[in-house]
Order: C-alpha cells, then sequence, then structure tokens
C-alpha cells in the first residue's frame, strides 16, 4: 500500500497543504496592509485592490455624499476638497486603477439600486480612453479586478477577497519584505478610503513632444464606448443626476494623438454639450514637472480643470484638438523632424 | 472551468479523480467510464450550457455515421459526414469572416448577429473527422457509444487538444488495469500537472506583461522602436510557448492520474533545427492530422517537386485558417508554407551539391539552424498575434528599425558610437524604462536559456511509471544538457511541491490559456 510512488504523493499533499496554511496564517497575522484592521489610510508599495477596499469604505455611507468622481487611476487626482471649493459639493472619489465605462455603468446602477442618490457625478475622459476599454493585458499582481457591483452577486464575495488576498504571491511577497526590509523600499501610493483620495508619491522625468508621431486612427470599440456612455446618461437623466464631463489633463501630444476621439467627441456631443478642459495652448501641458509620470497628472493640472471658467462646449474642444493636429501636420511637412520614440508603460492607467 | 482556477483543482478534479476511482473498484469498470463521461459533459457545460447540446448532438451524429461506415465502407456517407462537421465549425467560426469579406468586396452591408465560438470545436470536429476516415479506411475497431463518447469529451484534451485518434484512446478505456497503480498514475500526473501549472501561472503569464502593451501599441498605430518591437515579439514567442507546453502538459498529467496516457503534443518546438523539424514538434497532434489527412491525401511529395510545393502551401494556409478566421492567420500559415518550401529547397540543393543530407550535421551547423528557425518562427508569431493586418505591419516596422532606436538609460554611454555607425539613424537613450527593459531583456535570455538547453519535462520523466507504459509515447530524447531523471524520491517530491506552492500562489489573477481560442 504505502509504496513509494504513494509517499510521493503524500508528501506533496501534506507539503502544500501545511505552507498554505502556514502562508494564510502569517499573512493574516502580518497583514501589512491593514486589510483586516483598519484599511481606511493605507501606505502601499503596489497598487492594490482599490475597488474592493474602496467599494467597502463607500456602500455603508453612500448617502452621505451629493457627488462622485468616477474615472481611472488618473482621475483620483480630483481631491473631494477641490469638488467642495469649487461646486460646494460633498464628494467621494471613485477612480479605480484602469477603469472602463462598463465599471463607471456597474457603479451607477448599484447607487441607483441602493437609492445613494447623488447630486452630480464626475466622468473624466482620456484622449486614449478607446485604448483601454478592454482589461486583458492587466498587470497580474493586482488582486481580483472585478468590479464590486459585480462581484457582490456572487455569494460570500467577501471571503473571495479576502482568501486571495491571504494566499497569494504579491501579498505574502510584500508582507516578507516588509519584514526583512521594509525602511528600504519607498512607499509609492497613499491611499484615503474615506473620501476616496489618493496621492502618488513617485516622479518620474520624461520628455514631452509637442506633437505626436502620428496621429491614430483607430475605430476599435469606439461604438461600445458610445452605446455605455448613452446607457450611463439615460440612467442619470431618468435618477435626476448631473454629468460633468471632464477631459484629463495629459501630455498634450497624448491629447491630439488620435483621430478617433475627435469622432468620439463629436458623438457624445449632442449628449452631454460641456466639457471642462484646461486649455491645449496652456504650457503646463509640455511640462513633465506637472506630470507623476507619461500617464498620471498632478493635483495642480486636476484642481483648474474643476474650475467653471474652464467649462466650455464640446464642440470648442473638438475644435482646439483639430487645430493642434493640423498645425502638427504642417510643422511636420515642412522640416520633417526626427521620430522620437513613444514610452511604453505596461501598467494601464 | 480553467485548469488554472481553484475550482477546478479544489473541486472538481479531486471530486472526478474520487468518483472514478470509488465506482471502478466498488462497482465495476464500465460505471467508472460513465462517471468519467458525466464529469466530461459538466466540465463543457460549465462554460455554457447550451454548446453541450450542440457537442452531444456532433457526438450522437458521427458515431451514427461511424456505425454505418463501419458495417460498410461508403465515400458518399464519409463525404457527407465530413462535410456535416465542416459545415459545423464553418458556421460558427467562419461565418461570420466570410461576411465580412463579402462585405468589402460588394460593399455591401449584410450584418450577421455575433455567433460565439463554441469553446474546443476546432478540436472536437477534428477528431471526429480522424475518426470517421479512419473507420472508413478500416482502421478503427467497432466501439460502443460509451467509449466513443469518452473518446470525444474526454475533459483533460476536450478543450485544447491533444487532437488524439481512436485507435490510441479506445485500448486505453477498455484496458481493465485502469483502476490498478493508482498511486504510480497519481505521482506521475501530480509531476506534469503542477510543472505544466508553473509555466503557466509563473512564466507565461509573467512574460505576457512585456508582449501585450507593445502589440497593443501596435494596433493603436503608435510607432515602435527596434528594441521595443523585437522585445514585444520574443516575448509574445515565449509566452506561448509556455503556454501551450504548460497546458499540454497539465492536460497530460490529468488525464495520466485517471491512468490514460495522452500522445505527446509538444516537444520542445524551439529546438528545432530546421522548420519541419519544428512543426513535428510544435502541436504535433494537429501537425499529424493534416499530413494525414491532408497533405498525404494531396499527394505529398509524390507527385514532384511543383505539387510537392503547392501542397505545402495548402496544407499550411488551411492550418493556419484552422486556428482562426482572419486574414493575419491566413498570412501566418501562408508565410510557414514559404518557410517549409524553402526549408526544401535548400535540402534539395545540398543533397545536389555537397551530397549531404538536409539534417545538419555538426553542433555549429545545428547552432546555427537552430537561431535561424527560432528568429523565422518569432518573426511569423507577429502575424498570428496581431489583432489586425496594420497592427502586425507596425510591428515589422518596428522590429526593421524603420521607427528609429531607443535605448535603456543604462546604455547611455553607447550612443555616440552608435550614431557614427549610423549616422542617418534616429538614437536616443531616454526610452524603454518604463516598459521595464532591463528586467525584460534579463527574463527573455533566462528563458531562451530554458527553452534551448534545458530538458523539458518528458525527458525528465521518461524513466518513470512503468504501468503507465510512458515508454510507449515512442518519445525521442532531445536532450541537450544532461539531468537526472525524475523518480519518487523526497527530493523530486520537494521540488514539485514548492514548484505547485508558487503556482497556486500565482493563481490569484487567472487568465486563459492561449490556444483555447482556438
Amino acid at each position: 500500500m504505502f509504496n513509494h510512488y504513494f509517499r510521493y504523493c503524500l508528501f506533496i499533499t501534506l507539503f502544500i497543504f501545511f505552507s498554505s496554511l502556514l502562508i494564510i496564517t502569517s499573512n493574516y497575522c502580518i497583514d501589512k496592509y491593514n486589510i483586516f484592521t483598519d484599511p481606511d489610510y493605507l501606505n502601499a508599495k503596489v497598487s492594490i485592490n482599490d475597488r474592493v477596499l474602496k467599494f467597502n469604505k463607500f456602500s455603508p455611507r453612500c448617502r452621505e455624499f451629493e457627488a462622485i468622481v468616477f474615472g481611472t487611476s488618473r482621475s483620483v487626482m480630483y481631491h473631494t476638497t477641490f469638488i467642495h471649493e469649487q461646486y460646494g459639493l460633498k464628494a467621494y472619489n471613485f477612480g479605480v486603477s484602469a477603469e472602463s465605462f462598463h465599471g463607471i455603468l456597474r457603479k451607477l446602477q448599484w447607487i441607483i439600486k441602493n437609492h445613494c442618490k447623488p447630486k452630480t457625478i464626475f466622468i473624466p475622459l482620456n484622449a486614449d480612453q478607446l485604448l483601454y476599454m478592454t482589461d486583458f493585458s492587466l498587470p497580474p499582481y493586482i488582486l481580483n479586478r472585478m468590479d464590486p457591483p459585480d462581484i457582490v452577486t456572487l455569494k460570500g464575495y467577501k471571503s473571495i477577497f479576502y482568501l486571495t488576498y491571504v494566499f497569494s504571491l504579491p501579498t505574502t511577497k510584500s508582507n516578507l519584505l516588509f519584514l526583512f526590509k521594509d525602511s528600504q523600499e519607498p512607499i509609492r501610493i497613499k491611499y484615503n478610503f474615506l473620501t476616496g483620495d489618493t496621492q502618488y508619491l513617485w516622479d518620474e522625468e520624461f520628455a514631452i513632444d509637442g506633437c505626436p508621431v502620428k496621429i491614430e486612427n483607430n475605430k476599435k470599440n469606439l461604438k461600445q464606448a458610445i452605446n455605455i456612455l448613452q446607457e450611463i446618461k439615460k440612467i442619470a437623466d431618468k435618477s435626476g443626476i448631473d454629468i460633468v464631463l471632464l477631459w484629463n489633463p495629459l501630455p498634450i501630444d497624448y491629447q491630439v494623438g488620435n483621430e478617433q476621439i475627435l469622432l468620439f467627441l463629436e458623438l457624445i456631443g449632442p449628449l452631454f454639450h460641456f466639457i471642462n478642459r484646461i486649455p491645449l495652448e496652456d504650457h503646463r501641458l509640455k511640462d513633465s514637472r506637472y506630470y507623476y509620470d507619461r500617464n498620471h497628472f498632478k493635483e495642480s493640472l486636476a484642481k483648474d480643470v474643476l474650475l467653471l471658467t474652464n467649462k466650455i462646449n464640446i464642440s470648442l474642444l473638438i475644435e482646439e484638438i483639430r487645430l493642434h493636429q493640423s498645425a502638427c501636420k504642417n510643422a511636420r511637412l515642412s522640416d520633417q523632424p526626427g521620430i522620437a520614440p513613444r514610452i511604453l508603460n505596461p501598467l494601464q492607467p | 472551468m480553467l485548469f488554472n482556477s481553484f475550482s477546478f483543482i479544489l473541486f472538481f478534479l479531486p471530486v472526478t479523480l474520487l468518483g472514478f476511482y470509488f465506482i471502478g473498484k466498488r462497482y465495476n469498470h464500465r460505471l467508472g467510464i460513465y462517471w468519467l463521461v458525466g464529469a466530461s459533459l459538466f466540465f463543457y457545460g460549465w462554460w455554457n450550457p447550451v454548446y453541450l447540446c450542440l457537442l452531444l448532438t456532433s457526438i450522437l451524429l458521427n458515431y451514427a455515421v461511424g456505425v454505418l461506415l463501419g458495417a460498410k465502407p461508403s465515400k458518399p456517407i464519409l463525404f457527407l459526414g465530413i462535410s456535416g462537421n465542416l459545415g459545423l465549425i464553418g458556421y460558427f467560426k467562419y461565418a461570420n469572416f466570410f461576411i465580412d469579406n463579402i462585405n468589402v468586396v460588394f460593399q455591401s452591408d449584410i450584418i450577421l448577429r455575433q455567433i460565439v465560438l463554441p469553446l474546443g470545436i476546432s478540436f472536437f470536429i477534428f477528431q471526429q473527422i480522424s475518426f470517421l476516415i479512419d473507420t472508413y479506411r478500416g482502421e478503427t475497431k467497432r466501439l460502443n457509444l460509451l467509449h466513443y463518447s469518452l473518446f470525444v469529451s474526454f475533459f483533460p484534451k476536450l478543450i485544447a487538444g491533444p487532437i488524439v485518434q481512436c485507435k490510441e484512446m479506445l485500448p486505453q478505456f477498455v484496458r481493465n488495469t485502469l483502476h490498478k497503480n493508482i498511486s504510480e498514475y497519481f505521482a506521475i500526473g501530480l509531476t506534469f500537472f503542477f510543472i505544466g501549472l508553473f509555466k503557466k501561472a509563473i512564466i507565461a503569464d509573467g512574460i505576457a506583461i512585456h508582449a501585450t502593451p507593445v502589440f497593443n501599441a501596435a494596433e493603436q498605430g503608435i510607432a515602435l522602436t527596434f528594441f521595443e518591437a523585437w522585445g514585444g515579439a520574443l516575448a509574445y514567442s515565449l509566452q506561448l510557448y509556455f503556454d501551450f507546453s504548460g497546458y499540454s502538459e497539465m492536460a497530460f498529467g490529468i488525464a495520466s492520474m485517471f491512468g490514460i496516457v495522452l500522445p505527446i503534443n509538444f516537444d520542445s518546438p524551439y529546438k528545432a533545427v530546421n522548420i519541419a523539424d519544428f512543426w513535428r514538434r510544435w502541436h504535433m497532434t494537429l501537425s499529424r492530422f493534416l499530413k494525414n489527412y491532408l497533405y498525404i491525401p494531396l499527394g505529398g511529395n509524390k507527385k514532384g517537386t511543383t505539387r510537392h510545393y503547392l501542397n505545402l502551401m495548402i496544407t499550411m494556409l488551411i492550418g493556419g485558417l484552422w486556428h482562426g478566421a482572419g486574414w493575419s492567420f491566413v498570412l501566418w500559415g501562408g508565410l510557414h508554407g514559404v518557410y517549409l518550401c524553402i526549408s526544401h529547397m535548400w535540402g534539395r540543393m545540398k543533397k545536389k551539391i555537397f551530397k549531404t543530407k538536409n539534417q545538419p550535421s555538426n553542433r555549429y551547423s545545428r547552432t546555427a539552424g537552430r537561431l535561424l528557425t527560432f528568429f523565422a518562427v518569432a518573426i511569423a508569431w507577429v502575424l498570428f498575434r496581431s489583432e489586425s493586418i496594420e497592427g502586425a505591419r507596425n510591428m515589422y516596422h518596428g522590429m526593421l528599425g524603420m521607427n528609429g532606436f531607443s535605448l535603456p538609460t543604462q546604455l547611455d554611454f553607447m550612443i555616440d558610437a552608435l550614431r557614427s555607425f549610423f549616422p542617418d539613424t534616429y538614437i536616443v537613450a531616454h526610452g524603454l524604462r518604463s516598459f521595464g527593459y532591463v528586467r525584460g531583456v534579463f527574463k527573455l535570455f533566462l528563458l531562451l536559456i530554458i527553452v534551448w538547453i534545458m530538458p523539458n519535462t518528458y525527458d525528465l520523466m521518461k524513466s518513470g511509471g512503468t504501468s503507465l507504459n510512458l515508454e510507449l509515447l515512442n518519445y525521442r530524447t532531445s536532450l541537450i544538457i544532461h539531468w537526472k531523471e525524475w523518480h519518487p524520491s523526497t527530493t523530486w517530491a520537494f521540488t514539485i511541491g514548492m514548484i505547485a506552492l508558487l503556482s497556486l500562489l500565482s493563481l490569484t489573477h487567472v487568465s486563459e490559456f492561449l490556444y483555447f481560442q482556438f
């Protein structure tokens, strides 16, 4: 009965079982991110599942908030204090890493269903929005990427979330580093889950070209994006919620680098009419000091986007982009500059 | 249900194994097979219960045609059977592609509703076609519906192969020793399964973050520089390698746990010394299918040189189309067809001029052949991976250096020298840092060393498992460095335990196997 094959299998099974137990126990005890105790404020070295943690904090208090900011990791820069200063509304920032329109729709549906009734929602748009409608290239270390409104329909989603947290390689690695050399590792993100505000603590240097390498023209995801935005607008109108569109102040070459975004803006123009943006001739859009990295702008730019003086008709934004694009095309025709490389970032915004 | 998910590893597999052995030992072997068929159908239905009806109907109809052919071989019945199968795959896989092309050519606006591709349809349809042809040729023994259902639906190979033949599976299903030597089956199966899981969860998913953003950027028309484009192409070549290799070994391991040996599907293809050798090692059961049921019936190499090349091209174009309904897959197959033709021409020329065989004779020519084959294959993978021809074109632009060169900041000191050599080329040293260049390059080199010189899992395992008759696999060793072969020792158990633990810890992000889409 107990031949060497049997002993081999038994050893592997017991090894996995007891090691797993040890890992789960130690991750639970160390719990560097205070997930099991108090995750209101979190100083993290990696991006963690901000969806679940924000949702957990937001859901019991959702009726307190008069405004909600949706969007990607870029949108977390629209701090709730800025919203209060400019609009006098108590806001929650629900910006999460790599957010999609579908994610916004699902969250809004949940909010309506649970009678939370904010007066205003802010939807920041990105010039490269159409690139990020899918999530197949998400980095694997971000735990459990499903949107909470989707996973709460699963029985015991919290247990799934906590189990994946205590039994995962990134958590184990992070906790081990915490035990042995924590002080060596710089903190990269500070979360405040009570308001949803986030601070980034990195600062990369990079060059901003005045013009994009190439004006892209990719129709992918356009139809899908418009359909979801129409649905969001329909739900908001029905519930008496105002929508404020924000045009994220990305580096200028990003803002004008896509032909299809013009079509996208043209299609949403009749739906929303207005958008807040920083004028494209603003020098800060070419200055990397106003950015954490190529994908993430700083608070000072975000604050200015919210200014009422920066609210314009969408058709004017289209005009600004078009003018800038043609200036770039003319410049290229006249002096044929060398082709500058575009820096790729494997992490989506 | 994915092999690399907790629901499969912790619930489905243990329950199916326990049920199979309990029923088989306690009652009888036949009931055990019933259980296995039931579990396989449940596995398929988990994804989309509606398509379970499609699988069942397909099994029943093909079985009926098989019975007719077994009773009296008839060409019209065979033709009907094959046409039915091709019609099914044609509708589900190629209808939209066909309509899109009609719309482009005739400027029409025909809209077909979105058809969801049934999981694994390309695999179970090809298996059934091979069954019908083998039955017509009298190469398959008469089998009952239960065994036929298991032959088609056996869950370890249902979704992404290998494409098995009836004659290699049936003798194993009827073997009365299936419920004996369980611990041996388990030991071998667990080892294969966890090595495969490690390849998928740690290696393939780990390298994917260096490939996906590059191909996405190419799809968006972003101008990729030389090293970015090559980095993406090589990273994808390795991602696909470890993904498919991992899947194949997991499937082999799971089948082994039931005492069933699946044919080898993956034999270190990047060690191939020429392109024909590559196709003898990559997706071996698909190559076997295409060779036996398409290339040879077309005449193979027996009808003159021109016809030989034409047959190769047809086979590879259809092989390409099998992988997906898109022109990029057709071009990918065509490119491999061209590679094969060149390889055969070169072989003929060598034979004529140097009076030598096509196989490289010494270490240096083998290394050169291996490198050439690898880079040719990697170049072709760009077409395979790109979502559009435009995306592939952008990748090739970058790989040819037509968008300039950017180097990591660590190589600042080389800039002046490079500029003096290439005065007309745009070279800068500020790019790529955020692409994780240094880490990515290190990973690429490490993985290339692994695929080129390390033994593969079958090499390690070939001495294990006398009851499973692993020697029946007729596996030819491709060892470049010698390695201690597997045996059920504590050292091996500890190693596999560690590998398993790391893989399980990485399952918080579950990703599909790349070959599931076919």
